[in-house]
């Protein structure tokens, strides 16, 4: 029994100890395990602090350097402001076109560059430190898009590159009031631009914009406000924003009011090869540049990603398509409409064509257009056009500006015709002709002798059947703004006026023979049934006005602004389809239009009233002092083709008595009330005998006994600071530079009118 | 094409001989030659655009004005730098003059010519006004033959029932 005892509790024993044993060996490896993972997390936990305090201190540091660099930047920007005030005084004493003179051209020009530098290394420091706020105010994107790239134009043009404002589908026109920081914008894309332009050689560059779909991620942020999960997503998202950015961004984005607005700068230039394109937004970096001389600090890109962050979108280099060479840059930034009325979030929108955008925006759509689809297909199918639009013949030199009109008028569903080499516009205007007679004398419409597929003439029909009536959308609060997209009102087949619209570059091809092809082509359509609008350049004038013996109709247009944007709407207005029937001609004065004066414009629509029949300055007599016969005998022929009658004289003597003698002469009379002898008087400055100053100071001494105040416009060969300053001083009103013309002396004498000129 | 085009036009326009457009076109062509040469500039456009039913011969009188202003004032230069003491003031008005008369008919390169004339006069250098008078004296020549040329071309078109073509336009 004993044994068997022994046997078991040994066992027993065993067993206990074999267990014990391992319970222990168990607890141990645990106990080591989990000494092992804290004395880990207490070395990471050490090591995240350590890091934390690292980083810290080095934003601080950043921190405070940009601080003290703005600081300083206004010490540097007081000197530069001083040396550029210097240098414009200097231009003063300095005589024109001396050694001198091109010498301080070259300071400011330094100067001016030395203050761009300054601005942008400023501008990437505040915005670094936090300190760059969002401006709000409200614009309109369409006329920023259209007066940026009209800045650029005649300096890209300079190069024989063309700036191209690519309406695309016409989403920013609908949607152009907005509420923003519009200074920011206009340098993000002037920064844009001008990188274009100066890497840019030849071809074109094309900025466009358009109104995007909200997209799916953005509706999941917007809707989930819970703040753990936005953090989660942002650590998920990997982004370096800053941390004010951060904020920024997603207040934008859960703003239900703010629309996506994306922009693109498409150039056809030297290309930014993909190594070096997140670099190129890194502040200090810059594409090697070939010997051309084309400098840049590279600065501009850092602080156009920095802005564009800030307004919550972002920027990047978009891929062209194979073969196409040249860089393309877009951008995204979010704004909020002007009119916001709508309260909704976003939402997907079923429909196509980014109407979505425009509901929740609070504009109301007349009409369903599906044919306005952002991405028109490419593929073109010539078929016999309906003869319901009136055909516009477009003859553009630049591919790209062809192409954009085109397709942007094509989307607005008028016929349009492109002629691609100057050759084919005689084949295609008696193409034209053809058909306009036959719809003028038959009311339906007959197709089939129009076989519209000639090899090299590329027409492209108008999108699917709805095109025809399409409507556009206007904001309720935009009367006369010239941004609505034209109403297209479908022709009945009672009313075809059968008008065409041609739009011509007048340096497509030579413009004597393109000049006479379309004279041929008016001969035999009355005249309301066509216009023609010729494109020029304003810097190197093709049309030779000389060269056709003046006979362009009155009614042509002549446009040497760029043609896009608010430019390209009028011309589409033209088109009785969008409500411009016979346009009256606008008129201004004759003697104003002189050709190669640059001076104001007026838009086509404003009917200003036949002025050049009637004469500005009717009834009025002026005195002209001057001792030259030649300048006297200007004067008199200016002033009598305004109306006016003129006396003559030849230095401030005869002018102080001619003044005197108008004044005796009504006492004589008994007039009671003295009024000034003449109603102007144009004054030489330099002048034997007696100069223009001391005349005046006399005329003034004379005048004030009776309380009379004659306006003196002062002729100068060249105003400077000193010398405007002596003939306001003497007395004068205002002064023009010689020589004389009708157009310096009606601005000359509307300025003083509408100071209240005179008793 | 182009003959066809060209041959309708002469045979709708003109009744008369085809020599009225050679000389309208030979005129348009010697005209722009003067202003693409810099000989004239847009100051000679204005006074085209003044001239019309009530003044007919505006352009010629003033210019011929300018002609007979400008020779006595080249003579009275010649002969105030040739003294011993030369009357800086004098001549400096003299060119002050000429600069005006000149820029107000559009002869762009004399009255270039008289800017770069009183720079040395103010130097008081009088080689340098030499030289420059002579250029002037140049330009001046070249300006009063080109536009004699101009104004007879001008009346051969005229005289053979033409017109002189005038500018208007309207420009967006």
């Amino acid at each position: 029994m004993l044994v068997f005892n022994s046997h078991g509790s040994t066992r027993l024993l065993l067993l206990l100890m074999i267990s014990v044993a391992v319970g222990v060996i168990a607890i141990c490896s645990l106990v080591f395990l989990i000494v092992r993972t804290r004395v880990r997390e207490m070395h990471l936990r050490a090591a995240l602090i350590k890091q934390m305090e690292a980083t810290r201190q080095a934003e601080s540091k950043s921190m405070s350097k940009s601080n003290a660099f703005a600081q300083a930047s206004h010490d540097v920007r007081a000197s530069l402001a001083g040396i550029m005030g210097l240098v414009d005084i200097s231009y003063d004493e300095v005589s024109p076109g001396s050694e001198l003179e091109k010498n301080l051209k070259q300071i400011e020009a330094c100067a001016k560059d030395l203050m761009g530098f300054l601005n942008c290394i400023l501008d990437t420091s505040k915005v670094e430190a936090g300190k760059m706020p969002l401006e709000e105010e409200e614009f309109d994107l369409a006329q920023l898009l259209e007066d940026v790239v009209d800045l650029y134009h005649p300096v890209a043009m300079r190069k024989g590159v063309d700036v191209i404002l690519d309406p695309n589908d016409g989403t920013v026109l609908k949607h152009s009031l907005v509420k923003g920081d519009r200074g920011k914008l206009k340098k993000i894309l002037s920064n844009l631009l001008s990188n274009a332009v100066k890497f840019t050689d030849d071809g074109h560059i094309s900025v466009r914009a358009w109104v995007q779909k909200p997209s799916l991620e953005n509706t999941i942020l917007a809707t989930r406000g819970n703040s753990s999960w936005k953090r989660m997503m942002c650590l998920l998202r990997e982004k370096n924003d800053k941390d004010g950015g951060d904020e920024a961004v997603n207040d934008f984005r859960q703003n239900p009011n703010s629309a996506e607005f994306v922009f693109e700068v498409d150039d056809t230039g030297k290309g930014i090869p993909k190594e070096m394109r997140k670099s190129v937004f890194e502040n200090y970096i810059q594409v090697k540049e070939t010997a051309r001389g084309q400098e840049g600090t590279g600065l501009g890109l850092g602080i156009v990603q920095s802005l564009v962050r800030l307004m919550g979108g972002d920027i990047q280099i978009r891929d062209k398509d194979m073969g196409e060479r040249g860089t393309c840059f877009r951008f995204n930034v979010f704004l909020a409409p002007w009119d916001a009325v709508a309260t909704k979030p976003l939402e997907e929108d079923p429909e196509a064509g980014g109407y979505g955008a425009a509901r929740h925006l609070g504009l109301t759509i007349r009409a369903t257009s599906p044919g306005l689809s952002f991405h028109s297909s490419s593929t073109r199918q010539v078929r016999s056009p309906r003869p319901e639009g009136s055909p516009v013949v477009l003859l553009i030199q630049n591919e790209e500006r062809r192409r954009t009109c085109q397709s942007y008028m094509e989307k607005l569903g008028i016929e349009v015709l492109v002629v691609s080499q100057w050759q084919d516009l005689p084949i295609i205007l008696k193409k034209i002709q053809m058909k306009v007679v036959n719809v003028a004398y038959h009311s339906s419409s007959g197709k089939s002798d129009r076989s519209w597929r000639i090899e090299r003439l590329s027409t492209s029909a108008s999108l699917s059947k709805s095109c025809s009536r399409v409507k556009g959308v206007s904001l309720g609060s935009l009367d006369g703004a010239d941004h609505t997209l034209p109403v297209y009102k479908s022709p009945s087949h009672k009313d075809q006026s059968g008008f065409v619209l041609l739009i011509i570059d007048a340096s497509a091809g030579p413009f004597q023979e393109i000049f006479m092809a379309v004279a041929e082509f008016r001969k035999l359509l009355p005249s309301t049934q066509c216009k023609v609008v010729w494109l020029d350049k304003p810097t190197m004038r093709s049309i030779d006005q000389r060269a056709i013996n003046g006979k362009l109709d009155p009614d042509d247009i002549i446009m040497s602004k760029p043609f896009h944007g608010t430019r390209l709407l009028q011309v589409i207005r033209l088109l009785p389809e969008f409500g411009g029937l016979l346009q009256k001609r606008p008129s201004r004065q004759l003697r104003e239009r002189a050709v190669l004066n640059a001076e104001a414009t007026e838009p086509l629509a404003e009917e200003t009233g036949n002025t050049h029949r009637e004469k500005p300055l009717n009834g009025k007599r002026a005195l002209v002092v001057d001792d030259s016969e030649i300048m006297r005998k200007l004067s008199l022929c200016n002033l009598s083709n305004l109306g006016a009658t003129a006396q003559l004289c030849e230095n401030g003597k005869e002018a102080v008595q001619l003044i005197r003698e108008g004044i005796d002469e009504q006492r004589e009379r008994g007039v009671s009330d003295i009024h000034r002898p003449y109603d102007y008087i144009l004054m030489d400055c330099q002048m034997p005998t007696m100069d223009g100053y001391e005349a005046t100071r006399k005329i003034r001494k004379e005048e004030k006994r009776y309380g009379i105040h004659t306006p003196i416009i002062a002729l100068t060969a060249h105003s400077s600071g000193a010398e405007v300053k002596k003939i306001f001083e003497a007395g004068m009103d205002f002064h023009i530079e010689k020589p004389v013309n009708g157009v310096r002396l009606m601005k000359a004498i509307s300025e003083i009118q509408s100071r209240g000129g005179g008793v | 094409m182009r003959a066809s085009l060209e041959g309708e036009k002469q045979q709708t326009d003109q009744s008369m001989d085809g020599g009225l457009m050679q000389m309208q076109r030979r005129l348009a062509e010697y005209r722009n030659a003067l202003f693409k040469e810099g000989i004239l500039d847009s100051q000679y456009l204005q006074l085209q655009e003044l001239q019309d039913e009530s003044n007919p011969d505006f352009v010629v009188e003033v210019v011929s004005l300018f002609f007979t202003d400008s020779e006595k004032l080249l003579n009275d230069l010649s002969r105030d730098l040739a003294q011993q003491n030369v009357d800086f003031k004098r001549v400096d008005a003299h060119v002050h003059q000429l600069k005006g008369s000149s820029s107000s008919i559009g002869a762009e390169k004399v009255k270039n010519a008289c800017i770069v004339f009183r720079n040395f006069c103010q130097e008081k250098n009088i080689p340098g006004c030499l030289r420059c008078l002579q250029q002037i004296k140049q330009e001046f020549l070249l300006v009063k033959s080109k536009l004699e040329t101009l104004f007879k071309l001008e009346q051969q078109v005229v005289a053979a029932g033409g017109s002189i073509p005038t500018v208007q336009q309207p420009i967006l």
